[in-house]
């Protein structure tokens, strides 16, 4: 441990209040990370529980406990949730946590912009949660907002607009604050091409929020304007196209699908040499792959919407560039099987959760492949078919990613070691229950079950039920993970800086925990490895 | 590498850094501003 890693400046940032007045006023990375990732973490459960009323109407023909309008407003709800509250908060706090300790640098760029970022949240999800409370209900129209439906919305419409425009002025300001911090702030010897890929995958994961939110807030900016102001942009009655909004919406939403993704690249790249005990196989081929596949994003965006009636040449245009994303997608999996061909593996849970990772996000992939192919897309689409799709992308994808990484560096965090029995009876509960949850999705969808209804034929009636089964104990087993994380925090075996035998990086020269202001001194260039991760 | 040069490196950064973000800034509000004036 080098004198440079541990000095404090008590000039800079020095003083750090104490109580509820610390997480007001803090502008440290890791005070941040913390505040975004427990947010993340809550948000999680709201959303989950939404999660459970969906799959406990479903999990018998016939409406059971909610009416309709509310069974609605949970599926949009339980998507906004998750995807603006959980995953995107989550990733960033992860980037505060550790993108200063991995590039050397004592902080985040714009410490407040960085806290500033972070409480926007809690007031943007006080306005959409409190719509569940209004007249006429919380939002119901599906979190894709499409016109004339969305315009239906009650006393909620308002609030749910502000509450997109925060979350997005939210991540703009964090993705800026990213940009910021790894194009300036790395410790002299840091070159690009030796940043680790959680800093790359994070790099290109910023610019896609840049390029693709405001698009979102142009969008829903409209939908105001034409709900309040008189104006006509989506009305067809006033010369307006309401099939421009899904244009305009899907090209902010296909890129938000890698927003959601590409950190979690990043983790089990970092993951999978680690327990590997070997260096990443082709990691220059890895960032090169993520810019490609980011690039893509941006003209696929409507394989969301084959069925709404294009031109032939844009079907097949958008057929093409969609299965083209097959390609670096493809060089991401060949590279981690690679490195872990022939190596030294063991199977801690940050590890079980990578390599699940790898198993689950490729069956999501391949159905992704699937619902990309324009004529069977007309069959699938909007079935549970596609429900299945993206919850394998996202749940066993980005939220199984998550938790490795939390297992991952946790010790790092707090210092201690977790539970690994805990950890890994939290892997297999949580694997094999989110796989009867999805799985028999598939069948329902390619049966013709239609998503987004709260009643169903009675021939749909065996899967429902499995899958409701599958949900009830996925729900659950996550107490597992806040147990585990509650035992890390209040005590455990004492961590070493390393924690992992195989790591590599500046991270892992700190102390664990990490003091609280760390790399005041940049490390020397000597301690900078590259390529490994 | 004495105290003072290292406080001139950490100054030159983080204008750097500043700059950096209001030209980003500055992008992203392009973009939302052409995307809702071009349907106009």
């Amino acid at each position: 441990m080098s004198e440079a890693a541990t000095h404090h400046d008590h000039d800079d940032h020095g003083y750090h209040a104490s109580g509820i007045s610390r997480w007001l006023t803090t502008t440290n990375h890791k005070d941040i990370g913390t505040m975004y990732l427990v947010f993340s973490l809550i948000m999680f459960f709201i959303g989950g529980a939404m999660a459970m009323v969906i799959r406990a109407e479903l999990f018998q023909p016939g409406l059971q406990f909610v009416d309709p309008q509310f069974f609605n407003s949970m599926t949009t709800m339980h998507a906004l949730v998750m995807i603006f509250g959980a995953v995107m908060p989550a990733w960033t706090g992860f980037a505060n946590w550790m993108i200063p300790m991995m590039i050397g640098a004592p902080d985040m760029a714009l410490p407040r912009l960085n806290n500033w970022s972070s409480w926007i949240l809690p007031f943007a999800f006080t306005l959409l949660l409190s719509t569940v409370f209004m007249p006429g209900g919380g939002p119901a129209g599906g979190w894709t907002m499409y016109p004339p439906l969305v315009l239906q919305t009650g006393a909620a419409f308002p609030f749910l607009i502000f509450a997109v425009h925060f979350m997005g002025a939210s991540s703009i300001a964090g993705a800026i604050n990213i940009i910021a911090t790894v194009f300036n702030m790395r410790a002299p010897g840091m070159t690009l091409m030796k940043l680790p890929l959680f800093v790359w995958t994070w790099i290109i994961t910023a610019f896609l929020l840049i390029a693709s939110i405001p698009v979102l807030a142009g969008a829903v900016t409209m939908l105001l304007t034409d709900k309040f102001f008189g104006t006509a942009f989506f009305s067809a009655a006033g010369g307006g196209d309401p099939v421009m909004f899904q244009h305009i919406f899907w090209f902010f939403g296909h890129p938000e699908v890698y927003i959601l993704i590409l950190p979690a690249f990043g983790i089990v790249s970092a993951i999978i040499p680690t327990f590997a005990r070997k260096p990443l196989f082709g990691y220059s081929s890895m960032v090169y792959a993520t810019g490609a596949i980011a690039f893509l994003s941006f003209i696929v965006w409507a394989h969301h919407m084959f069925t709404v009636g294009m031109p032939l040449a844009g079907e097949l245009f958008f057929m093409y560039t969609t299965v083209l994303i097959a390609v670096p997608t493809g060089v991401k999996v060949f590279n981690w099987v690679a490195t872990m061909w022939q190596s030294s593996m063991t199977f801690e849970t940050p590890m079980l959760f990578a390599l699940a990772f790898v198993v689950l996000f490729t069956i999501g992939g391949f159905s992704g492949l699937m619902l990309g192919v324009t004529p069977v897309d007309f069959q699938y689409h909007d079935t549970y078919f596609v429900v299945a799709h993206f919850h394998y992308v996202l749940v066993t994808g980005a939220i199984f990613a998550l938790m490795a990484g939390t297992y991952f560096w946790l010790p790092k965090w707090t210092g201690h070691m977790y539970d690994e029995g805990l950890g890994k009876a939290h892997f297999w509960i949580s694997t094999i229950s989110v796989n009867v949850l999805f799985f028999p999705q598939h069948f329902l969808g390619l049966a013709g079950m239609p998503r987004r209804i709260p009643d169903y034929s009675v021939q749909f009636a065996d899967f429902n039920m499995v899958s409701s089964i599958g949900g009830f104990v996925f729900g659950l087993s996550q107490l597992l993970f806040v147990a585990v994380i509650v035992k890390c925090v209040r005590g455990g075996a004492k961590a070493t800086n390393q924690v992992w035998e195989g790591a590599h990086g500046l991270e892992w020269t700190l102390p664990s925990p990490p003091p609280y202001h760390s790399f005041n001194t940049p490390p020397e260039p000597s301690t900078i490895e590259g390529g490994m991760r | 590498m004495d105290s003072s040069s290292m406080s001139d490196q950490r100054v030159a950064q983080q204008r750097a850094a500043a700059r950096t973000a209001v030209v980003l800034a500055v992008l992203a509000v392009a973009i939302y501003a052409w995307v809702f004036i071009s349907k106009l």
